[in-house]
């Protein structure tokens, strides 16, 4: 009897211990910086970095000793290691990185990077989580509207004096562009996140040219949409006895041709037009001239089956767009530049003939350019931010480690790998040494010579043509033809305050999905389209805040930029 | 002598204070209370604790500065929701579905158990039985796999046949009327095992005499199950009928996302999705408190209508939850 107490006694013990297994910070662990004490003073409060160590003169372009490694001419520091939380799918390719391994043993900088979700906004919602906890690695990747709140608050370093002190190439960045720093620096003067520089990239029109040809149409003679319109008539005529055909195919949002009728977003000191909040580069203007026109074109798609009206409905995944397009379902589509490569990889699997083209851009009545959207050169869902709590040592670290991406030698790394290796030197400039379709095909955990995926990783400049230049023939061709002014409309970068961002979050959330559905329901028929209902249409959205949308947009942009 | 005994039995000593009582009760049961240990840990730190942190619907909450250090403003996040002009219709979307959750989903498992119960093979009975529980494991991504697959315009069998019948081809997915009918069909499917295995439980303790004394009286099947078996399970319907008047707000947010599409927004967009779009889905700073407040607003508004139909049933039946 006597044992079975303490047998129960313990038991109870051990389960109340167990239901607490996992509580607990643990808050130490986290730092892996070269020096684990942790800086409890917030940069906001007290940051000194001046007294850390001598100046960066003094320093000179010391390269890091990695044993059988290339010298890092354009690195300023000294090595070291830190951690950095970011998105598993990023780390996954960094880890197949050459070029990234490279500048690890060149810089003598280890980064331990941990994994959060796959997805990029539970990242964000994680990183939240773990700035509540106190365990936030050295250094992470987070919205922009994250790091001027808690940065301001104390949870981030203000980089502005450990760029002057130690980052030399970035501050010489900073310098040359203005737009840029003012861009990063917070309304209190403060610099808590660099943000990721990308490529000015949009949707290219992509084709079956197989398909053109034997429908019997030249690509030479769309010019127009009423052109475009035609070519999905004859097509749709052709392929008459496929099943399910319809020559227009597309994913996600349908509403993204507004480019073509002159009904996309827009915003300048002047004015603010449509969505342009979370929506740079896929916003339309329904008081835009050509918004009517947009619909009612819409609709001529619909009602003769020129295009999907699963697509149209919102009820067509990726994969059922992918395959409809391999398997001949489909002849057009207007959708991210890379994808047209994509499709051919695998198309000549299902149909010999498979030959996907790009399309040029389309042009108004009078032959001018009907500009495409393009989203923001920065990216403020990307800011690199640097814990408050790592020590000032690897703040440092970091910073020193990030400048050497803003070195020349660091960029041409980063741009074009290492010379002879990956890529040469020529008279016409660099050219890759390296195959895109080989690397590209190498399979997942094998090192590669990728000059895609950087751009989600690693903060730093963006070379446009070391960019573009890497990708299947057909893709780096168009890229280099149509991504330019005469073809582009650029997203432009706005600073929204809390206040600002709080309140148009707010209107979007349900002003987007009714205009949205509102098209949505006179493309399908469900709402008689002619100019009362359309007005009526107007007027309900503006009455939803579509106006007071567009006048927050415009003050946050005067704030951004001055009058 | 004998009647001063026969009084002091009639009149029982005082009451003594609880804290004594508690002690006492302790000293004598101190194991079993050691075996509660854990669960009350359980309880108070995973369940009661986290209760607390809604205080951040009376907060601006930053996630650096904790509860402890964000900024007190009170009923402002409940203000807005009340100035949300947008709220009325979330919330119709959100009754409406709950209500036909409740009309049509909770009787279901009631008639289908009481069916269930009629067969007489047992290892039919029990076949059926953990068949219709089979899908109460499917995850919500993967069931609507399935309903997009049946009811496809271009490929979809359910079209199949409405085509092969004469009929024209209808695009369930994209027809807003048609959004509630087909939340509703997959509600049943997935949760109807596990409500028929309640009520299958509580059938198996009804005393088998009544069956039998009613074979005596001539009882048809129909008079056994309307007059015997449903009353013997009226205990246990009362009480699920509680709970899922408590979860009358909770609509299933995953299948939602799932089955939402520019197309059924009409119908579809519930006070769920829209927290979770301000809350979540924001490309500026997230919104924790307002999907609190909604949230807490949801939750006081579910407790009193369980409190008003706990004490209704206890009005017109012998059974209540608490």
């Amino acid at each position: 009897m006597k044992r079975r107490k303490i047998l129960s006694i313990f038991l109870a013990l051990a389960m109340t211990m167990a239901s607490l297994t996992g509580c607990g910070s643990g808050s130490e662990d986290t730092g892996s910086g070269n020096d684990t004490g942790t800086a409890q003073n917030t940069p906001a409060e007290e940051t000194n970095v001046a007294d850390v160590s001598e100046d960066v003169e003094e320093e000179g372009e010391t390269s890091a000793s990695a044993e059988g490694s290339e010298v890092a001419d354009g690195y300023v520091g000294e090595g070291g290691s830190y951690s950095m939380y970011l998105r598993a799918t990023f780390i996954d390719w960094i880890n197949d990185l050459e070029w990234y391994k490279e500048a690890e043993k060149r810089t003598g900088v280890t980064v331990e990077y941990q994994k959060g979700s796959d997805s990029e906004e539970d990242v964000y919602s994680e990183i939240d989580q773990l700035v509540l906890s106190g365990t936030l690695t050295d250094c992470t990747m987070c919205r922009q509207a994250q790091a001027n709140v808690y940065g301001a608050q104390g949870a981030f370093y203000d980089l502005k004096p450990l760029i002057e002190q130690y980052a030399p190439h970035i501050q010489a960045y900073l310098d040359s562009n203005p737009d840029y720093t003012s861009l990063v620096t917070n309304s209190d003067g403060s610099i808590y996140g660099l943000l990721v520089e990308d490529a000015l990239k949009s949707s290219f029109i992509f084709y079956r040219q197989d398909h053109f040809d034997k429908a019997g149409i030249d690509v030479t003679s769309v010019k127009t949409i009423e052109d475009f319109t035609d070519a999905l008539r004859k097509l749709k005529e052709y392929y008459s006895d496929v099943p399910n055909y319809y020559p227009l195919q597309g994913r996600e949002a349908v509403i993204r041709f507004q480019s073509f009728f002159n009904a996309a977003n827009s915003i300048s000191a002047e004015a603010s037009h449509g969505f342009y909040f979370n929506n740079v580069d896929v916003g339309y203007d329904i008081h835009a001239d050509g918004a009517y026109n947009m619909v009612e074109t819409m609709k001529t798609w619909y009602d003769e089956g020129l295009i999907n009206p699963e697509w149209v409905a919102g009820a067509f995944s990726e994969g059922d767009w992918e395959a409809a397009m391999w398997e001949g379902r489909g002849s057009v589509s207007f959708d991210f530049y890379t994808r047209p490569a994509a499709f051919n990889l695998e198309g000549k699997n299902y149909d010999p003939d498979y030959n996907m083209a790009v399309m040029d851009y389309l042009v108004d009545g009078n032959g001018n350019p009907l500009k495409v959207q393009t989203p923001p050169k920065y990216n403020q869902r990307r800011a690199t931010v640097i814990n408050a709590q790592a020590s000032e040592e690897t703040a440092k670290t970091i910073i020193q480690y990030i400048d050497y991406f803003y070195s020349e030698e660091g960029q041409t790394l980063a741009n074009w790998g290492v010379e002879d290796v990956s890529y040469e030197k020529t008279a016409d400039g660099n050219k890759y040494l390296i195959s895109y379709d080989d690397e590209l095909a190498k399979p997942d955990g094998e090192m590669e010579w990728s000059f895609l995926s950087d751009r989600y990783t690693v903060c730093k400049p963006m070379d446009s043509t070391a960019f573009f230049s890497f990708n299947a023939d057909m893709v780096r061709d168009a890229a280099l033809k149509l991504f330019t002014d005469d073809y582009l409309q650029y997203g432009v970068n706005i600073i929204y305050t809390d206040e600002q961002s709080e309140e148009l979050t707010s209107i979007i959330a349900s002003l987007k999905e009714s205009c949205d559905a509102g098209i949505i329901s006179f493309i399908m028929g469900r709402t008689e389209l002619n100019e009362e209902n359309w007005q009526a249409f107007l007027d309900e959205m503006d009455a939803a805040g579509y106006t007071r949308m567009e006048e927050i947009q415009l003050e946050a942009y005067k704030n951004t930029y001055g009058n | 002598m004998a009647g001063k005994k026969i009084l002091a039995a009639h009149n029982p000593q005082p009451k003594r204070p609880l804290v004594e009582r508690i002690k006492k009760d302790l000293k004598k049961n101190y194991l079993l209370y050691l075996l509660l240990l854990p669960g009350i840990f359980i309880l108070i730190c995973f369940k009661l604790g986290p209760v607390g942190a809604m205080v951040i619907a009376f907060q601006k909450f930053s996630a650096f500065k904790g509860i402890s250090g964000s900024e007190w403003v009170g009923l402002d996040q409940f203000v807005k929701i009340c100035q949300d002009p947008y709220m009325l219709k979330l919330v119709k979307n959100t009754v409406i579905l709950a209500v036909l959750s409740i009309v049509v989903v909770f009787p279901f498992p009631i008639i289908f158990s009481l069916f269930l119960n009629e067969i007489r093979i047992k290892k039919i009975r029990h076949t059926v039985q953990s068949l219709s529980f089979l899908p109460y494991f499917i995850s919500s991504a993967v069931m609507v796999s399935i309903l997009y697959t049946l009811v496809s315009p271009s490929y979809g069998m359910v079209n199949k046949i409405i085509e092969f019948f004469g009929g024209e081809s209808i695009f369930f997915m994209a027809e807003p009327g048609w959004f509630r009918p087909l939340y509703i069909i997959l509600q049943i499917w997935q949760t109807f095992g596990y409500s028929t295995v309640i009520y299958i439980a509580a059938m198996m303790a009804i005393d088998t005499e009544q069956y039998e004394a009613a074979d005596m009286d001539g009882a048809s099947r129909w008079q056994k199950m309307w007059y015997i078996t449903l009353p013997s399970i009226s205990s246990s319907v009362v009480v699920m009928l509680i709970i899922s008047i408590g979860n009358i707000f909770s609509v299933d947010l995953d299948r939602i996302l799932l089955m939402y599409n520019s197309s059924v927004y009409e119908t579809a967009d519930v006070i769920q999705t829209y927290v979770y779009r301000i809350a979540f889905q924001s490309t500026g700073f997230p919104d924790y408190s307002y999907g609190t407040a909604v949230n807490m607003l949801k939750s006081i508004i579910a407790f009193v209508l369980v409190i008003v139909a706990n004490k209704l049933v206890s009005r017109y039946s012998e059974t209540r939850l608490f």
